[in-house]
């Protein structure tokens, strides 16, 4: 099954919902993680366990952390 | 009736005059006590650089450094007490000391109104483990004894690991959860990391209240803004607080964070009204009395 970017967008907004309590109207593709959605990079750590868990992929950590906005963190998943 | 007036003429010509001395010495003091730090750290700094060299255990070379920087707070407080640049009351001092003393193993947590409430902490405690922001760690007054006695960065990656070890050893571990001077008056604002070192470990936390009234060496503001009165720096400890009871467990711990954070900072919102209307009504009282 091929997963388009806006499957997994889904995915990240509930997993960041569940996560976080964030309002869904936050959630927007350009939203900065730390500045708008209030991740500091501890949130992170459970962030990526999560993702890696609901998308079963092997996402790398370095590459994560590149990561500033929401958009970025789909298009990491969506290149593997 | 002419001889008081003319009493009353003296006091109000004799006040701004001795307000200014006094406001001129305590700036000259200020001075002096800044640059006394700075010496202080150096000092230190290098007598610990040298002790690098004396073969003996780690973790006592380690305990004889943080007894020897609480020492040296408490030599630093006394001096500005002396100098007449502060007053302080700890909210019972044996109460406080042993308050902090008591359980190994946990964490202190206090509110940051002043560049002195780290200096007042370690004077109290001989064996303080402190969490510090990345600008400490850098600054080359504060970086060689940070490393020296063992302190924590909080911009460290295994941050929380290396927390969960050192209260496993029983160290005491300290961290301001504003992450630097409060800006927001009583309106506290915390950070998480205090919140995820509690729910992470699990350990008891203690609350340290600290007054400043007047307010001074706040955040932003230059070292020569020293307020018209010496201030007054109250500390007192409030009731330990179990992360577990201020969160739902079946939330995930990132849930868990931001409930603690607030918890906490509920907490320290009350502390404070509570004293501010305290401080008030003792003021009222007192200006009340002062009437004849």
């Amino acid at each position: 099954m091929i997963q388009t970017k806006q499957d997994i967008m889904k995915q990240t907004i509930t997993v960041m919902q569940e996560l976080f309590e964030i309002e869904s109207s936050k959630l927007q593709p350009k939203a900065r993680l730390y500045e708008d959605l209030d991740i500091d990079s501890i949130d992170a750590v459970d962030l990526l366990i999560e993702l890696k868990r609901i998308t079963n992929k092997e996402i790398n950590p370095d590459q994560f952390k590149e990561s500033k906005t929401l958009e970025d963190i789909v298009d990491v998943i969506a290149s593997l | 009736m002419d001889s008081f007036n003319t009493e009353k003429l003296n006091t109000k010509k004799l006040q701004p005059i001795t307000w200014n001395l006094d406001y001129g010495w305590r700036l000259l003091a200020t001075a002096f006590s800044f640059a006394l730090f700075g010496a202080g750290t150096l000092v230190l700094g290098s007598v610990f650089h040298l002790a690098r060299l004396i073969p003996i255990q780690q973790s006592s070379k380690q305990l004889w450094i943080r007894r020897s920087i609480s020492k040296g707070c408490r030599f630093y407080i006394k001096i500005m007490q002396w100098m007449g640049l502060l007053t302080f009351a700890f909210g019972g001092q044996q109460v406080l000391a042993k308050k902090l003393h008591q359980q190994t193993g946990n964490l202190l947590i206090a509110n940051h109104p002043t560049l002195l409430d780290a200096v007042f902490l370690l004077s109290l405690h001989s064996n303080l483990c402190c969490i510090t922001k990345t600008s400490l760690a850098r600054n080359p007054f504060t970086a060689s004894i940070i490393s020296m006695a063992g302190y924590l960065r909080n911009d460290d990656a295994g941050f929380i690991e290396q927390a969960r070890h050192k209260l496993a050893r029983g160290e005491t571990l300290l961290i301001f959860p504003e992450g630097t001077r409060s800006s927001h008056g009583y309106n506290l604002q915390f950070k998480r990391g205090a919140a995820n070192i509690g729910i992470l470990t699990g350990c008891h936390i203690v609350p340290v209240i600290i007054q400043c009234t007047p307010p001074t060496l706040q955040k932003g503001k230059p070292w020569y803004c020293i307020p018209d009165k010496a201030p007054h720096f109250t500390l007192s400890a409030g009731e330990v607080i179990i992360p577990a009871s201020h969160v739902n467990s079946a939330k995930p711990v990132t849930i868990q964070y931001r409930q603690l954070t607030v918890a906490l900072q509920k907490i320290y919102r009350t502390y404070l009204n509570r004293l501010s209307d305290l401080n008030g009504k003792v003021n009222s009282e007192e200006m009340m009395g002062s009437k004849p």
